[in-house]
């Protein structure tokens, strides 16, 4: 099998050469090359440390999935609070008129299915922990409400938040989660991951939003202006527990929030990003945001109430 | 369209010169814009976080095609059947990429070029993603060693996968084929 002996190959070969080649020069790289610098920028990052990991799920689930709940719930409630949130950053008239814009857009009982990507940091994930690796997950959104299907190897965990305010989780079509608790009695790093899925608590833009400034990147516009890049930065000398850098792609015919890179951090160090990216945008039942619309008739729901002090114990307050 | 910075930044040179290249290959292995974007900087990131134990301006390009090759084949055989109309519209040939300067080509040259790019295209993603990137390589001017490198397998195999497209390509296309060679 010698194919430079055939002809047909020198024919083939250039075929495919000059077929990649419209590929490569067709390609805007541009946002590409924004998120690879954003990512070498977090190489200095030292910001605040994220508390170690919420552990008080059962046993089983929370073994097996804390760091990727903790992963999805915060991603996922990051993205409700930027679609959702008041998120209104001083320094940038057009990034905040686009982000209103979004933000109306998102308001409306339109729900929105994003495909949900997480990629660890290699510099601080060992490649051998699959529980910390990469995942994927489907994620359905409404105004405050989500729930999401999420995938991690050979587990599958779904988990939401209703309309009441209620976030749950569930491995398995017998059993569920529902957590009660009162945001306002839950320490700080906690209270940040429940605020961000309320877009009624003024806290949340406090504490979760006030440290960005807001840009919006009218040079990263496709040739045809089919996109809007606003990028959400933290103010130098500020650190949030979570979050670094966010990148929000909007369709500016539609306000839709087409996709949003997430630069998460944890314990001081660059933790991974988090990608979404629109899939579609249709009506979905109620239901599919109450945990019981995912399990068996007769299944098993716990309660739980989160002990204070378990909590402080575990988020190092 | 490329960003520029002020300073000079090897590494950024490096990112900057390669990603509209890395990009493109991984769309054609892909055949999905963002779920190649996301490949491709999850691979920039690996590389980055060890740019201390490469010389990435003068070896990261292979370094970099060798995992995006191997992230496009675990992510195409990972995922599952299911096509959207991005891909359906890819599959057809209906190629809104195509770069051809039509301009300036007579009618029935512009038209043959269109059939020979959409051609091309839709022999290119019948084949499996291994053979689509041992080709494109292959064809980009790398050495057998290379694609045999990139896509994790014994040189013998990179030849065979690149035989079996070579060879399936050359029956899609031969009326093009014959049609250049005369």
């Amino acid at each position: 099998m010698i194919d430079r002996d055939q002809p047909s190959n020198d024919a083939v070969d250039k075929m495919v050469r000059e077929y990649v080649e419209r590929e490569i020069v067709a390609i805007d790289a541009t946002g590409l090359i924004a998120r690879v610098r954003v990512t070498r920028r977090q190489e200095n990052a030292s910001d605040d440390c994220l508390p170690p990991r919420y552990s008080t799920l059962k046993p089983q689930l929370a073994s097996r999935s804390r760091s990727f709940t903790w992963v999805v719930v915060t991603a996922a409630a990051m993205m409700l609070a930027f679609v959702g949130g008041r998120y209104l950053g001083p320094h940038s008239a057009n990034a905040s008129v686009v982000l209103r814009s979004v933000q109306s857009e998102h308001g409306r009982a339109v729900d929105h299915c994003y495909r949900v990507q997480y990629a660890p940091d290699p510099r601080y994930w060992d490649g051998k922990n699959k529980l910390e690796g990469p995942s994927t997950s489907t994620l359905w959104t409404r105004g405050d409400r989500f729930w999401s299907d999420c995938t991690m190897g050979s587990l599958d965990l779904k988990l939401g938040r209703e309309a009441n305010g209620v976030f749950w989780v569930s491995s398995s079509s017998s059993k569920g989660i529902q957590f009660t608790n009162d945001a306002a009695d839950l320490p700080k790093a906690v209270a940040v991951i429940c605020a961000v899925n309320s877009m009624s608590v003024p806290r949340l833009m406090g504490e979760v939003l006030a440290d960005f400034d807001l840009h919006a990147d009218p040079s990263a516009q496709d040739a045809d202006g089919a996109k809007t890049l606003v990028w959400a930065r933290l103010k130098p000398g500020r650190s949030h527990p979570l979050l670094s850098d966010v990148l929000l792609e909007i369709d500016p015919e539609t306000n839709v929030l087409n996709r949003l890179v997430l630069w998460t951090t944890r314990d001081g160090h660059p933790n991974g990003t988090v990608t979404y990216t629109l899939r579609e945008s249709s009506e979905l039942s109620d239901d599919r945001y109450q945990l019981k619309s995912h399990l068996v008739v007769d299944a098993e729901i716990e309660v739980h109430t989160l002990p204070v002090a378990d909590v402080e114990d575990h988020f190092g307050e | 369209m490329t960003p520029r910075q002020s300073t000079h930044d090897p590494i950024d040179e490096w990112v900057v010169e390669t990603s509209p290249g890395a990009l493109g290959y991984a769309v054609t292995l892909l055949r999905n814009r963002e779920d190649a974007e996301d490949l491709v900087h999850d691979c920039y990131s690996r590389l980055l976080a060890k740019s201390g134990e490469y010389n990435l301006p003068r070896d990261g390009k292979k370094l970099l095609y060798r995992s995006i090759t191997n992230a496009c084949i675990n992510q195409t055989q990972r995922r599952s059947p299911e096509t959207s109309l991005d891909q359906l519209q890819w599959a057809s040939g209906e190629d809104k990429h195509a770069l051809a300067d039509r301009r300036t080509a007579e009618p029935i040259q512009g038209a043959i070029l269109r059939e020979l790019e959409r051609a091309v295209a839709e022999a290119m993603n019948e084949l499996p993603v291994a053979q689509r990137a041992a080709v494109e390589l292959r064809s980009l001017g790398h050495t057998m060693v290379e694609v045999a490198e990139m896509l994790e397998v014994s040189h013998a195999n990179a030849r065979v996968i690149l035989h079996r497209a070579r060879e399936t390509l050359a029956v899609r296309l031969q009326p093009f084929i014959e049609d250049e060679n005369q």
